[in-house]
């Protein structure tokens, strides 16, 4: 039914290697440097969700830094459906926050988006490009890469829209909320007026504009209209006193009545994909138990597609629907909730998830990744598995870039693929094979695995393999830990 | 207390700046003229000549209207008792023995000029150190202690800042008078720059002695500035005493002086260091200003011939001019470090941004 | 040595007040403003038996940071009692205060400002030995070298290598910055480490390696341990007690299984319910999350300070109605005599002419700060507040509804009572001298230094 040519979830790159348990396919190689979006032949898969409304290929974002060029996104693809969550997963230096900014293209130099195709599906739009640019249209997606910056940004509010981690940076302290999401509003208002100038034109709200709003007093930016809007935006995200909170300003808000209106100027385009980069990373837990019930209750009411960025294991199951998880700048596993909760293949995601504490079921004994956050430097990253030097079932064959494998399984739903780059996906671990513990370096902190413990369909947690001594090695040291923080800093009571 | 990071920051901004170097160049060269005076100074610069007065630095040439003594036949002539004289012109020409004229006391320019950088020099420096040292106490105090210390202690700060700097020197210096302090200068006594004069050519001379501090004016300069750093260490301390190390220093038991001095301050050395060299220029400016004024205490100074010169402005500009020069270059100089010290150690922080 | 016997607690905190004054410079007392309160901590009492590990738990605002600084006289106390191995801690002198600090140390939360940038990591963890002047006999070499070799020793007990004892902080990461805090805090071989949020900035992967490194030198080492956290996973891994704090009190105490798996106070059911677990069952579970904002510690509610957002606020026996319509009428009432309701921001947000009838506004009202439909008297009676709001007689809508739905949770505070599991809540039996809501705790045994 699916197939590799239809390339329609699956993620397909450059390197793509089907394992031999897919549904008789030669497993094409794309060679051309980029892949095609295929139209979808099936209408839909088997979990509900319809078609991807964005598709991401092989995206590739660099920083230009004087320490070198910092490899932030390596390649990385996935699909949004319409009306799912797509979560992505990774602890800090893994590169998902800099992922979404791409998806938006606000990446700030030094850095920049230096390859990879964003589709999105916009019929209008590729109506209108086909003429101008072929090249970047395929059935009704766009590749909004190839189209002009002036169309990008005319996509930011009613395509695509973005809340972050801390609402008392993001708003603008010296304009009352009201008035910050009023003009979101407006934006969509003029945008739907008048699609063609948006988009052709910079948009800009320049310097002779500013000029001509502050010597006449009367023209303002935002009608009645918008103003109507944004209140109505503020009851909707539970806002109590909606007239009154929207003139106030953003200092007098707490942080989770501060991510509610975010969220409100979040949606005031109603947007089609919703990005959020840690939403309640910085809220309080029973604060965030009611963003994130907010969240999904508009979610389901406006079907909006939702690429939910977070470092918290937690948050992904209760949000989404699928999930990837990034590692240095990469997807390294990726599928739906259970393929990742438990039968996770990459021994990264199985280290993750051993590691979390369980609330509800307490193990003696925590069992950690060794080892710290790889560099992203160009010039120091190897050649190979980015995982094997803290990996304990590295073997040969991970001494070189690992291409995404797919999991067969029995009982899984179609449509909706299971893919790891890690080579166990479709090998046994041959502790034959396996890299010996200083293979990197007598300061790695690897302890290669005895015999498999791993694999698919073996549950990660509580294991027990013990195997851990007296104080954790922790003998990394000196690679100066990139640019990664080993993790948010709370500002806590 | 200085990293080997800051270093590599600081030869970076250097290697990429021409300014910089510049800057250095500059300074470091009039503080080798500071300290070697007595081994460059083609003459001491006291010494009159009034027959040379007024000659103009080379390559100029000026015409002036004296009354010159009759001479005839060798004698001056007498008539009526008294001696005649008459109004001549008379042409000033440069000489190589003053490459940079003459004063209107036929006193050497270039050996005052380089004389002269001693009192900036010494004023600058241990003025801004005087200051910076009363400034970044009473700065760290208030900040790291806060409450009612603080308060204190800011607002006598005010108060100094209400008065404007020069009124404020000024009136010092006539309370308190020009004290000197006079510390030999031992290439002179030893006899090394004579022999090295003998060498060079240059004439006979008695070099000064010694090496004069206005005492006064240090004091003086310092009291009037300590406030600016007093401001900046306080910001520091403010914001530091919020560090968790600092809570942490605390925590283990150590005494509040312990952590003012091994952890507020190191940490707030950097701006208090980019602020030391933006004073050491304003101070020798201020210096000059006295001096200019009268209120020296020093022998040579720029800022006191600057006010010699004034009254041959039209005719002898040179007088008044080159020290002038001096001044500027100087503390163009020292600005140019201060620039290369603030971008090469700002942020100062030690950490990367995350990706 | 020390003054208490073997089954006595380590730490032993009595009623601990810590009180922040706004509104307290020169000028104000000149303008002759009252000075404010913001009660940080405001009667907290517990016990740390030796090498046990404590955990103390809460959200932003409910003051475990400063309950655990305060504890450690980092900050001066307002009032209450804490005992150390059977010493009273407030009252000590400075000789007994160094003593202290050889014996209880602490370990901070943020590893990229907890080290002075400017030290190398060496100087770091030996500055406590600097400061206390040790080793007090070196043997035969000096005693620079000694602490060197300890830097060594400690650096290497906390699993970094003994070689980086030169570098600076800035070239570790989070993780192994973390780890030398640690070592700094293990220096003077302390009884007792205060562990404030020790993981909360630290990756996932990263922080399970610390809990381990935490629980091997606890079992090492001997340590008592008071662990401060806002993560309940890493509280139920790690700790053998538990301490839920809310806005300055503690609700409820317990060992650890058992308050997990069967917690008393509404507040310690809301937190654990609103954690999200990381298993796919959770993506169907339906969460109650708790309605409204924490309170300002400035002006704490009456009563039990957590009933503005209690699931299961008592009513007055007499009343007929749920939960759900009971917090409808709670709510309201506690808005309008927090005076956050406007009769014209209620009109604009429901789009009703300014000079539309009575009764259209008080729907609005209704709508609005109610919510949902009541029945029988208390639709009447809640009717007749609303249009006194709007005839302009908040304070007598006020009183009228307080007579009738005044909560025991508003007018008395509950205690943690003297039993296996305490928990402050009316819903349990509560001893029958607990406070009025009228009187704070008196403040014994303050000792300003």
């Amino acid at each position: 039914m699916y197939g590799n040519e239809t390339g329609m979830d699956g993620d397909v790159t450059d390197d793509e290697v089907t394992s031999p348990g897919r549904a008789g396919t030669d497993g094409a190689a794309r060679t051309d440097g980029g892949t095609h979006a295929r139209t979808a032949t099936t209408a839909g898969t088997s979990d509900g969700f319809g078609e991807p409304v964005l598709k991401v290929r092989d995206l590739r974002t660099r920083f230009f830094t004087e320490e070198g060029q910092v490899n932030a996104v390596e390649g990385v693809s996935f699909d949004v459906r319409e009306g799912e969550v797509f979560g992505i997963v990774g602890e800090s230096g893994s590169g998902k926050s800099v992922t979404a900014l791409s998806l938006i293209d606000l990446v700030d130099s030094p850095g920049r988006v230096t390859g990879g195709e964003v589709w999105y599906r916009d019929a209008e739009l590729a109506g209108e490009t086909a003429d101008s640019r072929p090249g970047a249209v395929d059935g009704d997606y766009v590749d909004l890469r190839q189209v002009s910056e002036g169309v990008r940004r005319s996509l930011r509010g009613p395509a695509f829209s973005m809340i972050f981690q801390d609402p008392m940076t993001s708003m603008n302290p010296s304009l009352t909320v009201g008035e910050q999401i009023a003009e979101a509003v407006e934006v969509q208002r003029r945008a739907r007026a008048n699609p063609r100038r948006t988009r052709s034109r910079t948009q800009g709200y320049g310097l002779g504009q500013f000029f001509v709003d502050s010597l006449l007093p009367t023209r303002e930016y935002t009608s009645e209209g918008s103003e109507a809007r944004a209140i109505e935006l503020l009851e909707q995200v539970g806002i109590p006193d909606p007239a009154e909170r929207a003139d106030q300003y953003p200092h007098q808000f707490s942080g989770g009545m501060l991510q509610r209106a975010m969220i409100a100027q979040a949606l005031a385009g109603e947007p089609d994909v919703l990005v959020a980069d840690e939403p309640t990373t910085a809220l309080d837990v029973t604060i965030q138990a009611q963003i994130l019930n907010l969240l999904r209750d508009l979610q389901e009411e406006q079907d909006t597609s939702v690429v939910m960025i977070t470092h918290d294991l937690g948050v992904i199951a209760r949000m989404c629907n699928r999930v990837g998880v990034m590692y240095a700048g990469e997807i390294v596993e990726r599928g739906t909730l259970a393929d990742v909760f438990e039968e996770p293949v990459h021994p990264y995601t199985q280290g993750l998830l051993g590691s979390i504490p369980d609330l509800e079921d307490p193990a003696p004994r925590l069992q950690p990744i060794e080892g710290n956050v790889p560099s992203l430097i160009d010039s120091e990253m190897g050649d190979r598995c980015y995982f094997a030097d803290r990996c304990p079932k590295a073997m040969d064959d991970c001494l070189t870039r690992i291409p995404e494998y797919e999991v067969t399984g029995a009982d899984r739903p179609a449509g909706v693929p299971h893919q790891v780059r890690c080579v166990l996906a479709e090998r046994e671990y041959d502790p034959a094979r396996a890299l010996s513990a200083d293979y990197f370096g007598p300061d790695s902190a690897r302890e290669p695995a005895a015999a498999d413990g791993g694999g698919a369909g073996e549950d990660a947690r509580g294991s027990g393999r013990g195997r851990s001594r007296g104080a954790t090695p922790d003998r990394g040291a000196g690679a100066g830990d990139g640019h990664g923080d080993d993790g948010e800093v709370r500002t806590d009571e | 207390m200085i990293s080997p990071r800051t270093l590599r920051n600081l030869r970076r901004e250097l290697s990429g700046s021409l300014l910089a170097k510049l800057g250095i160049a500059i300074v470091v060269f009039v503080i080798l003229m500071a300290v070697f005076a007595p081994f460059i100074a083609p003459y001491p610069p006291g010494s009159q000549n009034l027959e040379e007065a007024r000659t103009p630095p080379l390559g100029f040439t000026t015409t002036e209207t004296r009354e010159v003594q009759v001479i005839e036949n060798g004698s001056v002539v007498i008539e009526n008792g008294e001696i005649q004289t008459e109004n001549r012109t008379v042409y000033n020409n440069a000489t190589a023995a003053h490459p940079l004229g003459t004063d209107g006391n036929g006193r050497d320019i270039l050996s005052r000029v380089i004389y002269g950088a001693r009192t900036s020099i010494l004023v600058g420096v241990f003025g801004t150190a005087l200051a910076a040292l009363v400034g970044v106490t009473v700065g760290l105090t208030a900040g790291y202690y806060r409450g009612r210390i603080d308060d204190g202690l800011m607002r006598a700060a005010d108060v100094m800042l209400a008065f404007p700097s020069l009124v404020l020197a000024i009136a010092l210096v006539g309370v308190w008078g020009q004290a000197q302090l006079r510390l030999p200068d031992p290439f002179v006594l030893l006899g090394l720059a004579a022999g090295w004069r003998d060498a060079l050519g240059f004439p006979e001379g008695a070099m000064p002695e010694t090496v004069v501090l206005p005492g006064t004016v240090i004091l003086v300069v310092a009291l009037v500035n300590w406030v600016w750093f007093a401001r900046v260490a306080r910001g520091e301390a403010l914001s530091i005493r919020g560090e968790e190390y600092v809570k942490a220093a605390r925590a283990v038991g150590a005494s509040d002086a312990r952590v003012i001095g091994r952890h507020v301050l190191p940490n707030a050395i950097t701006p208090i260091i980019v602020l030391g060299t933006i004073q050491v220029a304003a101070i020798i400016l201020l210096e000059s200003a006295l001096s200019f004024l009268g209120f020296s205490g020093a022998n040579v100074s720029w800022g006191f011939d600057i006010a010699l010169g004034r009254q041959y402005q039209s005719t002898s500009w040179w007088i008044s001019t080159i020290p002038g020069l001096a001044i500027v270059v100087t503390v163009i100089g020292l600005n140019l470090i201060g620039d290369w010290l603030r971008d090469a150690l700002d942020p100062g922080i030690e950490g990367e941004g995350g990706v | 040595m020390s003054d208490a016997t073997d089954g006595d607690p380590l730490v032993g905190v009595r009623d601990l007040q810590k009180y922040y004054y706004e509104q307290d410079t020169l000028v104000d007392r000149l303008l002759g403003r009252e000075r404010r309160a913001v009660k940080a901590v405001d009667g907290v009492s517990f016990d740390i038996q030796r090498g046990e590990t404590l955990g103390l738990v809460g959200e932003s605002g409910c003051g475990k940071s400063t309950t655990g600084e305060t504890l450690l006289r980092l900050r001066e106390a307002t009032g209450g009692r804490v005992e150390f191995d059977g010493r009273p801690v407030f009252g000590m002198d400075d000789g007994e205060l160094r003593e202290f600090r050889r014996r209880a140390q602490i370990v901070f939360q943020d590893p990229y400002s907890s080290l002075d940038p400017r030290m190398t990591v060496g100087d770091v963890v030996t500055e406590p030995l600097k400061v206390h002047d040790l080793p007090a006999d070196p043997g035969d070499a000096s005693k620079r070298q000694r602490r060197r070799e300890r830097a060594r020793e400690l650096l290497e007990r906390v699993g970094l290598s003994a070689g980086q004892v030169d570098r600076y902080p800035h070239e570790f990461s989070g993780g192994q910055r973390q780890r030398i805090g640690i070592a700094r805090a293990l220096a003077l071989e302390p009884e007792f480490v205060l562990l404030d949020e020790p993981v909360s900035a630290l990756d996932v992967s990263v922080q399970a390696q610390i809990l381990n490194l935490l629980e091997d030198l606890q079992a090492e080492l001997g340590l008592t341990y008071l662990f401060i956290a806002h993560d309940l996973s890493v509280v139920r891994h790690i700790c053998d007690r538990v301490a839920v704090m809310y806005l300055g009190e503690i609700v409820e105490t317990g060992p650890t299984d058992e308050l997990f798996e069967d917690p008393q106070h509404p507040y310690t059911r809301a937190l654990l319910e609103s954690v999200p677990r990381a298993k796919v069952a959770e993506h169907g579970r339906r969460v109650e999350a708790l309605s409204g904002d924490v309170p300002s510690p400035r002006d704490p509610p009456s009563g039990c300070r957590f009933r503005t957002r209690c699931p299961q606020v008592i009513p007055p026996g007499h009343l007929r109605l749920d939960q759900r319509e009971y917090r409808a009428v709670m709510d309201l009432r506690d808005r309008l005599e927090r005076g956050e309701v406007s009769v014209a921001g209620v009109r604009e947000t429901a789009g009703i002419d300014p000079d539309a009838g009575r009764g259209a506004t008080v729907d609005a009202l209704h709508d609005e700060l109610v919510g949902i439909d009541l029945s029988g008297e208390d639709a009447t009676v809640v009717e007749d507040a609303l249009g006194a709001v709007v005839d302009g007689r908040q304070d007598e809508a006020i009183e009228d509804l307080r007579e009738r739905y005044e909560s025991v949770c508003e007018t008395t505070s509950p205690v943690l009572q003297d039993r296996d599991r305490p928990a402050a809540c009316h819903l349990y039996e509560q001893p029958v001298d607990a406070s009025d809501a009228a009187s704070d705790g008196a403040t014994a045994d303050a000792e300003a230094d």
